[in-house]
């Protein structure tokens, strides 16, 4: 495989990762960016670890799911009864101040980072067993009793609150569940691009996985995983001439798509129209086969 | 002792612009229905207008200041029609994300055909230089002085208009209850379209004097002040304009503090970790979200 081909697919499951945290806790209709920031903190403590102690991927990369999960419960805590601006603000307010706290310590760094991350050889296959990991646990959420009360949580949180549903605990547990999967991005994606420096845990990668989710569509896990790898790759098959323009093209798609269809392409209706017309098409495949038969 | 006299001068006339933006920004939140995440960027453009305008017509003072005051009221007045589908259907955190795309255009725009990216520095006639007052080695420019008196009268105004106007009350309705305004007859586009001007206007005066404060402007200077008017928003207390003021004028006063006497680039850590323990004790803000 090439480089080029390895870093899309390995950056791909990073990013789908990642907005799958944005979409976990939108399912209660809070918009949490922590992840990012404590995507930060993974691939910062899980490079130290390596780089400065000598410990080994398979040791550095639980300390540093460790450490996220646990920082991930102090803003988690405090934002669980907040109104949904206050925490998007606050954890906007945590991507900055992370990076300033990063930038400032010498210990990481400073702007200059952190280098010289070895290669770990089966990365690739360790990230898609970790995004798969994922996948069936957010499929297993959606499609059980905690993924109903997030749907009554999202459409009212006083009918929810009067069904008995601990709003307050049910937001708290998945932003600590966002929390540990931003971490384990953050180690992927350190140990992806081996360098590690304040700079890409800011504000314009927020906006890219902002663009992934909202435009793929919020009300599905599907969404993300159809256009993180489309939107992602748009840059890199355009021109150059062309690409440069990158963040104008997400904008404008962003835009577009929240507009004109706001929930995003792939939202429910859209899933069951699929759902339908897939089983019409087996129905009557399964009709011409056995007309062939008799 | 000097140090602190400067930097004290300096967080007054930066805190008193920022007490403008915030002013535009929660007037767009209650009468707007919106979460305009991209007016700071609109501001920044405005700045580029007026550098622009001064540029090419020899630095003429006044044509630099009409194009970023021109250019702020125009550039909010055209994204009303963007944003009215959204604050119909009350979709606020949607508005939030339509911003944050269209922050996300602007400073490509300015990163990528404005200066060809390059950061620009507006002309000393503008920026106002020359010391006026002396304290020891503090001094007070003229510029630090303008700033804060057009930014106070500019307040004083908005301020009338909301608290002695017919215009006024129709605006303070409609952040109360939208639909009890509608009600009472007040017409809630014309009255939208209004505030999107008169936030526009107040931006455009925000990007004359930011430009006089700060001397330059850079692309990334949008998603800057935007993180800024956010925090100060939110350690007020969302969409009220009273605390927004005295807000601004806290984190001012905090950041110049800091660059003055703490080593490093503390400043932007300091600022949000106030508005992280404001939202961690009360989440509505300190003087809480009253229009």
């Amino acid at each position: 495989m090439s480089l080029g081909l390895y870093y899309y697919f390995q950056l791909t499951a990073i990013f789908i990762m990642l907005g799958w945290t944005l979409y976990w806790v939108y399912r209660i209709g809070q918009l949490n960016n922590a992840p990012i920031a404590i995507m930060a903190i993974g691939a910062y403590l899980s490079a130290y670890a390596v780089l400065k102690w000598g410990w080994p991927f398979g040791l550095a990369m639980p300390f540093a799911v460790i450490c996220g999960a646990a920082f991930a419960l102090i803003p988690a805590l405090s934002l669980g009864r907040a109104p949904a601006f206050a925490m998007v603000i606050a954890t906007i307010a945590l991507i900055f101040i992370m990076q300033t706290v990063f930038r400032n310590l010498p210990w990481f760094g400073g702007s200059i980072g952190l280098f010289g991350i070895p290669k770990i050889k089966s990365l690739l296959w360790i990230t898609y067993g970790v995004l798969v990991f994922f996948g069936i646990l957010i499929f297993r959420f959606d499609h059980s009793r905690l993924g109903r009360a997030a749907d009554v949580i999202f459409e009212d949180r006083d009918v929810a609150g009067t069904l008995g549903i601990n709003i307050y605990l049910f937001s708290v547990c998945l932003q600590v569940m966002t929390g540990v999967m931003g971490t384990v991005a953050g180690v992927l994606y350190a140990f992806t691009i081996r360098t590690v420096i304040p700079v890409y845990f800011g504000f314009p990668f927020l906006l890219a996985i902002t663009t992934f989710i909202f435009v793929g569509g919020y009300t599905t896990m599907w969404g993300v995983i159809v256009f993180t790898p489309i939107l992602w790759g748009i840059p890199i098959i355009l021109p150059e001439s062309v690409a440069v323009y990158k963040n104008f093209i997400y904008g404008i798609l962003l835009m577009g798509t929240l507009l004109l269809r706001s929930e995003g392409v792939i939202d429910r209706r859209f899933l069951h129209r699929l759902h339908m017309n897939t089983g019409i098409m087996v129905k009557r495949l399964f009709r011409g086969l056995k007309k062939s038969e008799t | 002792m000097e140090i602190f006299i400067a930097q004290l001068i300096n967080a007054i006339a930066l805190g008193s612009v920022y007490a403008l933006l915030v002013t535009g920004f929660n007037l767009l939140v209650v009468v707007g229905g919106i979460f305009p995440f991209a007016y700071s960027h609109i501001v920044v453009l405005s700045m580029y207008m007026c550098w622009f305008a001064m540029k090419v017509t020899g630095d003429n003072l006044l044509a630099g200041i009409l194009a970023g005051v021109f250019a702020g009221t125009g550039f909010s007045f055209i994204t009303e029609p963007i944003f009215r589908p959204l604050a119909k259907r009350g979709a606020v955190l949607g508005s939030f994300i339509v911003a944050m795309a269209m922050s996300l255009i602007i400073t490509e725009i300015m990163s990528q055909k404005l200066n060809m990216g390059i950061v620009i520095s507006f002309p000393q006639s503008l920026q106002g230089e020359e010391a006026l007052i002396r304290f020891g080695a503090a001094t007070i420019t003229a510029g630090q002085i303008g700033t804060v008196v057009g930014s106070i009268g500019a307040g004083f105004g908005f301020f009338f208009l909301l608290y002695r106007t017919k215009q006024g009350r129709a605006f303070r309705a409609m952040g109360q209850s939208p639909f009890s305004a509608r009600l009472l007859g007040i017409p809630i586009v014309k009255t939208r379209i209004y505030a999107y001007i008169i936030a526009g206007l107040l931006g455009g005066i925000s990007a004359v004097f930011l430009a006089m404060a700060l001397g330059t402007a850079s692309s990334s200077l949008g998603d800057n002040l935007a993180l800024k008017v956010m925090a100060v928003a939110m350690f007020a207390g969302v969409g009220n304009l009273g605390g927004g003021l005295v807000a601004a004028l806290i984190l001012g006063l905090s950041e110049g503090m800091v660059l003055a006497y703490l080593p490093g680039d503390w400043s932007q850590a300091i600022a949000f970790g106030m508005i992280m323990v404001v939202v961690m004790i009360r989440p509505k803000g300190l003087f809480g979200t009253m229009a």
